[in-house]
This record gives C-alpha cells, sequence and structure tokens, in this order.
C-alpha cells in the first residue's frame, strides 16, 4: 500500500502515511481543519492528495473507516449495514473513474440511488473531495429523494421552505404572528419547526398544541415540529402533544452524539415512538440537523476531517428514512468554515453527500455575524442549492433568527428562487395556496405578503390572539 | 425532594417568569430596538440607529388593523410587504446596518478597567489576539501562565458557586448588560443562602473556560455569563452556562444553558431565578444538563 500513497506535483514528491492522511488533506481549505490540525500544509500538497486518492478504490475505502469498529456505535452500524452487492458495478474501479461515472450525462439519479446502500460514508466523502462546486451541483440535481408525511416532498419541479417561527421568549402569540407572515408567502411546506428558547416540556407542549391549532383552522397541509432535546419531546408526546416531526440534531461519531445527549438505541426508540404516538400520516416522521464541525466542536472528530464526519452524520440519519435532513452550514462558527467561500462550499458537499446517501436533503444556508460572510454570499449559495436541486431552505422574517442569533434565508428569498427557477411548493401545499387565493398559475398572487388576510376570521384571530397564556 | 414538591418548585419558577414576562410585554416589548434608542445628535459610537421602523410596509392590506397586533407580539420583521419577491429598499437597508452593528459588536473589546470597577480578578485565555481567538477555539478555552497562577493562589475550598464573566463573541453585551446580570445572579444566589467566591472576568474567553477556573477554585458549581455571537441589532445579547461538579471537558450535555439575556428577552431576576434553582436541583442530584430534567439542558 505504501507505494500507492504517494504523488508527485510541480516537482515536489509527497508521501502519505494512511488513507485517513490521504482523506484528511484532499480536503478543500476550511479552518476546521486548519484547527484540528489536520489539513494539507500547501495547496501542492492538497492536490497530491486529492490524486492518491483518485487511484483507490471503494474497497481500500471500506477497509479504512475514520473511527475505529471497536471504539464507535456508528462505525458498527456503517460496516455491518453495508451491502456490496448494491455496489458491484463499481468493484475494482478507482475513485476518479467513479467521479466520471456520477457526472456522466447517461448515469442517472436512480443509477445513483441504486449504489447508495452500497456506499459506506468514507466512500462517500471521499468521492466528494475529488468534485468541483459545480460537480456537485450536476450530481445532486440528478437525484430526487421523494419522501411524504402529511405532504409530500422531493418531486421534480418543486421546492419547499421550513417556517422558522422562533421567539425569543417562545411567546406563542409571537412564534404564531411569524407563521401567519410566512404562509402569506407561501413558506412553511416542509415544516413548521420551531427553536425553543426556554426547553421544558410544558413550552415544547403548548408550542405544539398551539401550532397544529393553527394549522388546522387553516387546513394548512404541513408538518409541525419543536426542536427541543430528543427526551424532551418525547415527553411531550407521553403527555399526548400532537407531534408530527421528531426533531434531533446529530453528528457523525458516537462520541460527538454522546455530547448531544443522544445515542442510537435513543434514536431508536424515539423513532418507534414517533411512528406510535405521533400525529403525522408518515411514513416518514424524523427530522434531523447535522453540520460540519460538530464532532470536532466535541472534540470527538478522532483526527477525521469535517467532510468525512458529515458524511457519517448523513449515515447515521438514513437508518430512520427522514423526512427532513439539512446541514445547518454556517452555524457553528468561522473557526470550522470562515467565510462565504468555505461556507458555499461545504453547504454543496453536504448537499450532495446527503442525497447520495438516499436522505431528503434541505439546507439552513446561514452564517452568523462572526464569520467573514454576508447575505450576497448566502444568497449565492441557495441560488446553487435550488440549481441542485435542493428540497427545501429555511424561511424566516427577512433572515434573521431573532433568537438565535445567527443570518439565514427569508420568506422573501425563498419566493424569488421559485421565480428564477419556475419551481412550485409541495403540490398538497400549492393546492392549499390555490385555495387561500395566494397561488395562481405558477407564482404568488398580489395577495401575498400579507398576513393580514388569516385574520379577517374570528376562529383564526382567537388561535393566534385569543387565549393569553395563564398568568396574564 | 419528592415529585410532588419538585413540580411545585418548577411552577413557582415558571410563576417568576411569566409575571417577569408580562410586565415586559406590558412595558412595549413590542417597540423596535430602534425606536427606544436615544437620539444619538450624530456623536460618533452612540446607540442609536436609523429611523424606527414603520408599524408595516403592507402595501393595500386585506385587514389594516391587524397588522400592528401581529408586528406588536414579535421582534421578527413580519409584515414588510414586498418588492415582487425582493425586500423593499428601507428594509433591504435596515438589514445592512444590523450587520454593520453587529460586525462591530464582534470585534468589539471590554475596557481594561472594567473587571476592577466591578470587582472582579482580571483574567485572560491562551489567545493573544480577537483572531485567534475567533479560528482557534481550544485556545479561549484555557487561562495563560500568569492568570492560572492568579486564580490558583485565590483558590479556597467550602465555596458553592463561582460566578464568572466572559467577553465571549460580544464585549458588546458585556459592557451594556454584564454588570446587572451579574448583580442580580449575587442577590438571587445569596439570597438562596448559596456561598459566592469572588467572581472574575476573562477576556477571549469561550464558555470551556469555566471548567479550568472551576477546578482550579474548587467551586461545586460554575456559573459563566458569557456574550453570545450577535444577530442583527442584538450585540447585547448574553448567555449563562451553569456546571455542576466542574471538571476539565465536560461534556455541554451535562450544562444548563440560558441564553438570550437582554433588556428584550430574558430579564437578568428571571436569569437569575432559573439559576437558583437549576442549582438547587444540581446539587440535590450531584449532576447537571440534559439529566437534570429541567429541560434548561440545551445544546
Amino acid at each position: 500500500m505504501g507505494s500507492k500513497l504517494s504523488a508527485c506535483v510541480f516537482g515536489r514528491f509527497f508521501s502519505f502515511g494512511s488513507i485517513k492522511e490521504v482523506m484528511n488533506k484532499a480536503n478543500e481549505l476550511r479552518s476546521g481543519d486548519v484547527q484540528a490540525g489536520l489539513c494539507a500544509g500547501s495547496d501542492r500538497e492538497r492536490v497530491a492528495a486529492k490524486r492518491v486518492l483518485s487511484q483507490l478504490t471503494l474497497q481500500d475505502l471500506y477497509e479504512s473507516p475514520s473511527v475505529p469498529y471497536e471504539r464507535d456505535e456508528l462505525t458498527r452500524l456503517f460496516q455491518d449495514s453495508c451491502e456490496p452487492k448494491a455496489r458491484r458495478r463499481l468493484d475494482g474501479w478507482s475513485l476518479g473513474q467513479i467521479r466520471e461515472w456520477i457526472v456522466d450525462t447517461r448515469t442517472t439519479g436512480e443509477d445513483l440511488l441504486a449504489v447508495s446502500p452500497g456506499l459506506t460514508p468514507e466512500m462517500i466523502a471521499g468521492v466528494t473531495k475529488l468534485m468541483s462546486n459545480m460537480d456537485l451541483v450536476v450530481a445532486a440535481r440528478k437525484i430526487r429523494v421523494v419522501v411524504r408525511c402529511n405532504n409530500t416532498l422531493g418531486l421534480p419541479g418543486r421546492i419547499s421552505s421550513r417556517l422558522q417561527p422562533n421567539h425569543p421568549r417562545d411567546s406563542v402569540e409571537g412564534i404564531l404572528a411569524v407563521i401567519l407572515d410566512g404562509l402569506s408567502y407561501g413558506n412553511g411546506d416542509a415544516v413548521i419547526g420551531v427553536n425553543p428558547s426556554t426547553e421544558t416540556v410544558e413550552s415544547t407542549v403548548e408550542i405544539l398544541t398551539r401550532t397544529k391549532e393553527l394549522m388546522t383552522k387553516l387546513g394548512v397541509p404541513t408538518q409541525n415540529c419543536v426542536l427541543s432535546h430528543i427526551t424532551t419531546q418525547m415527553q411531550a408526546m407521553q403527555k399526548g402533544a400532537p407531534l408530527d416531526l421528531c426533531f434531533q440534531s446529530i453528528a457523525g461519531s458516537e462520541g460527538a452524539n454522546k455530547n448531544f445527549g443522544i445515542t442510537l438505541a435513543l434514536l431508536d426508540e424515539a423513532t418507534a415512538m414517533t411512528h406510535e404516538l405521533g400525529t403525522a400520516k408518515g411514513p416518514n416522521v424524523m427530522y434531523f440537523e447535522t453540520g460540519q464541525g460538530t464532532a470536532l466542536s466535541a472534540d470527538a472528530h478522532h483526527d477525521t476531517d469535517q467532510v468525512t464526519m458529515e458524511a457519517r452524520a448523513y449515515g447515521l440519519a438514513r437508518r430512520y428514512q427522514p423526512f427532513l435532513v439539512n446541514s445547518v452550514v454556517g452555524f457553528i462558527g468561522p473557526e470550522y468554515l470562515y467565510d462565504g467561500k468555505q461556507i458555499t462550499r461545504a453547504g454543496l458537499e453536504d448537499h450532495f453527500m446527503g442525497k447520495l446517501s438516499g436522505l431528503s436533503m434541505g439546507c439552513d444556508a446561514c452564517y452568523t455575524n462572526h464569520a467573514e460572510c454576508d447575505q450576497n454570499d448566502i444568497e449565492n449559495l441557495e441560488m446553487l442549492l435550488a440549481a441542485a436541486g435542493v428540497n427545501y431552505l429555511m424561511g424566516i422574517p427577512a433572515g434573521d433568527d431573532v433568537m438565535l442569533n445567527y443570518e439565514t434565508t427569508s420568506f422573501h428569498n425563498n419566493a424569488a428562487l421559485r421565480e428564477i427557477h419556475a419551481l412550485r411548493p409541495a403540490p398538497e401545499f400549492e393546492t392549499w395556496l390555490e385555495r387561500m387565493g395566494l397561488w395562481r398559475a405558477g407564482r404568488l398572487t398580489d395577495k401575498a405578503g400579507d398576513a393580514s388576510q388569516f385574520l379577517r376570521r374570528e376562529d383564526v384571530r382567537s388561535v393566534v390572539f385569543g387565549r393569553e397564556r395563564r398568568s396574564a | 425532594m419528592s415529585q410532588q414538591e419538585d413540580a411545585m418548585v418548577q411552577f413557582l419558577v415558571e410563576e417568576v417568569v411569566r409575571r417577569i414576562a408580562a410586565q415586559r410585554l406590558g412595558a412595549g416589548m413590542a417597540a423596535s430596538p430602534a425606536a427606544a434608542a436615544p437620539d444619538c445628535g450624530g456623536e460618533e459610537g452612540h446607540a442609536c440607529t436609523a429611523d424606527p421602523r414603520p408599524v408595516h410596509s403592507v402595501v393595500d392590506p386585506a385587514v389594516e388593523a391587524q397588522l400592528p397586533r401581529l408586528v406588536a407580539v414579535t421582534s421578527s420583521q413580519v409584515a414588510m410587504g414586498r418588492a415582487g419577491n425582493r425586500f423593499r429598499t428601507d428594509d433591504y437597508l435596515r438589514q445592512r446596518e444590523g450587520h454593520a452593528d453587529a460586525r462591530d459588536a464582534v470585534h468589539s473589546e471590554v475596557p481594561a478597567e472594567w473587571a476592577t470597577q466591578h470587582g472582579l480578578l482580571s483574567l485572560q485565555t491562551q489567545c493573544q489576539d480577537r483572531q485567534e481567538f475567533l479560528l482557534f477555539p481550544n485556545q479561549g478555552r484555557r487561562l495563560n501562565a500568569a492568570s492560572r497562577s492568579a486564580v490558583a493562589a485565590q483558590a479556597g475550598s467550602g465555596a458553592d458557586v463561582q460566578l464568572i464573566v466572559g467577553d465571549g463573541l460580544s464585549a458588546s453585551a458585556i459592557v451594556q448588560n454584564g454588570a446587572a446580570t451579574l448583580s442580580a445572579l449575587q442577590r438571587a444566589l445569596t439570597a438562596a443562602g448559596l456561598r459566592l467566591r469572588p467572581g472574575c472576568f476573562v477576556k477571549f474567553a469561550r464558555i470551556a473556560v469555566a471548567d479550568e477556573i472551576g477546578v482550579l477554585t474548587k467551586a461545586r458549581a460554575t456559573v459563566i455569563l458569557v456574550g453570545e455571537r450577535p444577530g442583527l441589532g442584538t450585540g447585547d445579547s448574553l448567555s449563562l452556562y451553569i456546571a455542576v461538579h466542574p471538571k476539565m471537558g465536560q461534556d455541554n450535555a451535562e450544562k444548563n444553558c440560558i441564553s438570550n439575556v437582554r433588556p428584550i428577552g430574558i430579564a437578568p431576576e428571571e436569569a437569575a431565578a432559573q439559576t437558583v434553582a437549576i442549582l438547587k436541583r444540581g446539587f440535590e442530584r450531584g449532576v447537571g444538563g440534559v439529566a437534570l430534567g429541567l429541560g434548561w439542558g440545551r445544546q
């Protein structure tokens, strides 16, 4: 193997000690790998690593999991559930040949999804490191992952959004006001998903109950979700709260998930409980968020680069056939993805890797205000993701989350993406928008963007404002 | 404590939270921060922004009277109206202003004399400057040698809580709300019969620097208040992280967090009341974070 792991680039010879080192150093530059001390020492070394990687086979990568089998329940899951038969057509091919097969115009999304069960996260990450940004768009665009809950996501020619009506103090009135605003722009067909500020079981129950009540009154065909810790949501379900999607943040190693307070067994239990007690039609009822750098931030990355660790998070997600998965790509900060360029690259990588893992991929195309990034960078990324066939993006008033203090995509931008790419909402939601007079002939009507129209109805007003909180 | 007593404690805390929330709502939470800001008179560095946002910018709304009600219950920018599928010009520029304010908060610094003015021991992490602090978080999680000796020299035994202030990602937040939050915590913790160690301020601080300080001072718990990473126009927001039985490298899942502590978010008194409840239960059970079952453990 030793001779295989070396390459010469413009007169300089580079030799790598292991496949893991090749994988680490083949990444495009990002601050998280620098912080972890894993990245290539020069651009030439980076390309040398890519050159070496392009000569490796899937079997080479199968035999070199980034975290040891004995030490990590995720590695055991990936290695044990991998179906070599599914990737038989790629046997003996180099990663370079596989990249060409992926972008070949004759290779379809169905072909890619057919080999997916045979691919471990390391294989998916490996080929991603050989792809340019446009490669990632071309390849991801082929893959459609169609999922069903109360409505249908992932159909060709459609794009959806998560309406994220967070409030700094979890005021339910405030949350419902933002929901009405977002619905009026045709947002919210992926999920109405609230990040709570103060996570008690009681507030999770209350937010679930009131969002469901509003959805029912207006007849909106979508899903509700409160993104508290999974154990909090499980208690809420047991108390009878109406929960459509069960959420959890996940990461690519057992240790990183321990930092989130979760294990495989807990996720298994929560999924079973959601199928039993949840209020959605299904069959896809789970929602996961991920993001490059999560494992490193928990010091549970096992000296593995953050692209590979991210692919492992998708390897975990696919066990549960989730309705939604999105990377929260720029949320974690500039120590992992420094600027707009790194965030854009990571967003495209994550979207492609998730789709090749067979997931219904969205993206929280976002940044924090301590990164070298602005709204123009994020608009670029969302236009690229729409071109790549992303299932959904986030929708927030003005793209500004007033509770989590970060910047993402807006109600307006989601509407504009539909305009730019002639995309439509999820079919059930589109029918609803038409019934409400907000959407006609493939575009928003003049009535759109005006939440006051929902408040003509006394019963809707009473859901939003009528019931004051107990103390008031 | 029995389950019934647990429920009672939780009910009481929630009652306090609700009352304070109701007071705040009554006190004009609806007004945008810009509306409350004093006129700067053209003075450099004064806390003013552009003119207050109009109540709404929707052209020809269906039921105009309802829009102020929606705007009043959230600080999110609802009822913005639209220019086609894009923002109206005024709102677009307002976002740019908010981003500029946040960027400036990130690069702000707590004045050198602030710590002593508030009776705090002044410490620094291993970061030499802000750029290093942004790119290498681990260096913001450990004290430099001089600070370590300063803390070790003061280490005692028998204290319940070590209070720590860190600049984190917004020194502006510490300058604006640090003092009020610190004194609310001191009052609430003392009233609850907990013994406090002398507090400290850490420059270029990440949350986990509390682990090292807690271990050095042998306090039973640490509470660190740090400047949050700012959102648009929220350069004044703090978070509290509470750790029972501090140890090096303690998981976040073993800690409890109260975020969004600021005048139009969670009030200092409310945050202090929650902190007391968390600490009491944490001491009883010898654990913190998710395992505490209070629902306040957050990632």
